[in-house]
């Protein structure tokens, strides 16, 4: 069962036409700033009053506008971990906490969020003695305690950089896992989201224009058109020969890539990343280069922005290409052509490694 | 301390306690209601209470002598069940209460504005009802807005004159509060010496005044840890 549907619309602003489902796992709502995210969080929660629409959480009605029902936010069960902390200034750490009981009348439910969230020497201090990162753990445990049935999180990782992003991954996704609780994540970072999952919901201008796995949702069209904009760069899912000569091998559809070496056992499944302006395009097979991949694909898509081509091969998973437009006159770039990508190996990045150490293989420096 | 200024004074603070006691609830209530939702009588409300800072205190005493006199809207039905207001200290309490309604209602609204309404919306996650966002979240962390409010409600009662003079009149030991007792005093020839020994009382009753409440909010702070 769902933990969480709803179906959602707003014709006056904040715009809203969302229509999102949350499993028992970790969602994540992506989008560009101003796509509606936190409307659509507030929403949910019923801080935001949809017009029309339909929540539902694992079987109990939160909200329907033909109905009249509209659940107040105190009987919603759904969490929220807003952008900025929201502490209770006039009460210390463990007051904060145990604000929304009944979870944290539970010594033992208690103690473990305090630990996990290692807040064991902060609990008699006041809010505005903490730093931000410890007001951030605070909140989060605030609102785990308080027993919530889903749990939103607003831009959790945003402001945090290196070794304190790593360490509130890891955060995130050991409370999805001691708590088992299904976790929707708000956040305008594919790479940062990549690291705790790949069901995705896409929005845009308040309206949800894609949901589902990874690589489904960066192929439909609707994304594509946004792909630019927002960034995006091509995924493709590889399985792992083995590692030699300071580079990984691993095969996507009949091919084989040269990555960056990585750690993991052969056959591992793993999804890495390249943007569309590190991809070489030529007319035919290149050898003599210093670039470690050549692949032969067929086009699958060309969409024109501005002085621009983004060009979409298939090479037994979608790889783009951004391209200029005499670029693409010269090479006739034309949907159905054949075309080889030209690839430097560090140029791809791992993105979502299972079974390894670390959550993230090493970036290129400065990424 | 002659028993005539002892009346008085004591007169004096019995009415300023029992003005703003009276007014606390309802003023606080309102007050929330204008900082923090929109209705549609919203414009009258604001109206009624700018009207009593605006018009002369003696023209709200007489609307009150209007009302509540023996053969007043309200003062008829109430003299059948035997409860007389005009002319007593009741009346001065009320004449009192009237004026530092507005004043109490807008610190209160302002210090309930001044609250972060998303502290409010977090707590309504965490499983709070509103009832207890008030109590826990809102009125704590405007407390400093609300006890200055009943300060201001409480020295503008016992400084109240025009009002009560003209709905509770000048019955010594009934309604002659302190400013009531110095004019009296101005109006016998030769007994300035008797008004200023009532004029120190009055300052000496607001500086208690400041002082308790200056109390009272550090006390506060100390339960409640500091606000800010």
């Amino acid at each position: 069962m769902s933990a969480l549907t709803a179906r959602l619309w707003r014709d006056s602003a904040p715009r809203l036409d969302a229509d999102v489902t949350i499993d028992a796992g970790i969602t994540a709502l992506f989008g560009p700033s101003g796509a509606g995210k936190t409307t659509l969080l507030h929403a949910l929660a019923g801080l935001v009053r949809p017009e029309r629409g339909r929540i539902e959480r694992a079987g109990t009605l939160l909200f329907d506008s033909e109905r009249g029902v509209n659940e107040p936010p105190e009987r919603r069960r759904i969490g929220v971990v807003f952008q900025e902390p929201r502490l209770f200034p006039h009460r210390s750490v463990r007051e904060n906490l145990r604000y929304g009981a009944p979870r944290a009348d539970v010594p033992r439910d208690f103690d473990r969020a305090v630990s996990l969230l290692e807040l064991d020497g902060l609990l008699e201090r006041r809010p505005a003695s903490l730093s931000g990162g410890e007001q951030r753990r605070v909140a989060i445990a605030r609102t785990l305690l308080a027993d919530p049935a889903v749990m939103l999180l607003d831009e959790p990782l945003t402001g945090l950089d290196g070794a304190r992003k790593d360490r509130a991954l890891q955060l995130l996704s050991d409370v999805h896992r001691e708590f088992g609780l299904p976790l929707v994540l708000v956040s305008h970072s594919l790479p940062d989201i990549l690291r705790l999952t790949t069901r995705i919901v896409v929005l845009e201008g308040g309206r949800t224009i894609a949901a589902g796995e990874l690589l489904d949702v960066l192929d439909s069209d609707e994304v594509f058109r946004l792909a630019d904009s927002l960034g995006l760069e091509s995924h493709l899912e590889v399985e792992v020969l083995g590692t030699e000569g300071g580079l990984t091998r691993a095969r996507v559809g009949g091919t084989e890539l040269e990555l960056p070496p990585i750690d993991v056992a052969p056959g591992t499944r793993a999804l890495v990343a390249v943007r569309p302006e590190d991809v070489i395009l030529a007319a035919g097979p290149v050898l003599g280069t210093s670039a470690r991949n050549c692949l032969e694909g067929r086009v699958s898509r060309v969409a024109r922005l501005s002085d621009r081509l983004l060009v979409t091969i298939d090479v037994g998973g979608s790889l783009r290409a951004s391209i200029s437009a005499k670029s693409g006159e010269a090479l006739g770039i034309r949907e159905g052509a054949t075309i080889w990508c030209l690839v430097k190996a560090f140029s791809f990045r791992w993105r979502r490694v299972p079974g390894e150490s670390r959550l993230e293989a090493p970036d290129r420096a400065g990424d | 301390m002659s028993g005539l200024e002892r009346e008085a004074l004591l007169l004096s603070i019995r009415v300023g306690l029992v003005a703003t006691l009276v007014i606390l609830p309802p003023g606080v209530a309102l007050g929330w209601l204008l900082a923090r939702r929109e209705f549609r009588l919203r414009t009258i409300v604001d109206a009624l209470l700018t009207l009593p800072l605006v018009l002369p205190p003696v023209v709200t005493g007489w609307i009150l002598l209007v009302l509540f006199g023996t053969q007043g809207v309200l003062g008829a039905p109430l003299a059948r069940l035997g409860l007389h207001v005009a002319f007593t200290w009741k009346a001065a309490a009320l004449a009192s209460a009237a004026l530092a309604f507005p004043l109490l209602v807008r610190t209160v609204q302002v210090a309930i504005a001044s609250v972060d309404a998303r502290l409010e919306e977090a707590a309504r996650t965490l499983g709070a009802s509103p009832l207890r966002v008030f109590w826990t979240v809102t009125l704590p962390l405007a407390s400093r807005g609300v006890i200055a409010g009943a300060v201001l409600a409480f020295a503008r009662s016992i400084g109240e004159f025009g009002a009560t003079i003209s709905f509770a009149g000048n019955v010594p030991g009934q309604t002659r509060t302190l400013p009531l007792a110095i004019w009296s005093e101005l109006q016998v020839p030769g007994a300035e010496m008797a008004a200023a020994r009532l004029v120190a009382l009055s300052v000496a009753l607001a500086v208690v005044a400041l002082v308790a409440a200056e109390v009272i909010r550090r006390r506060g702070e100390l339960l409640n840890g500091s606000a800010r």
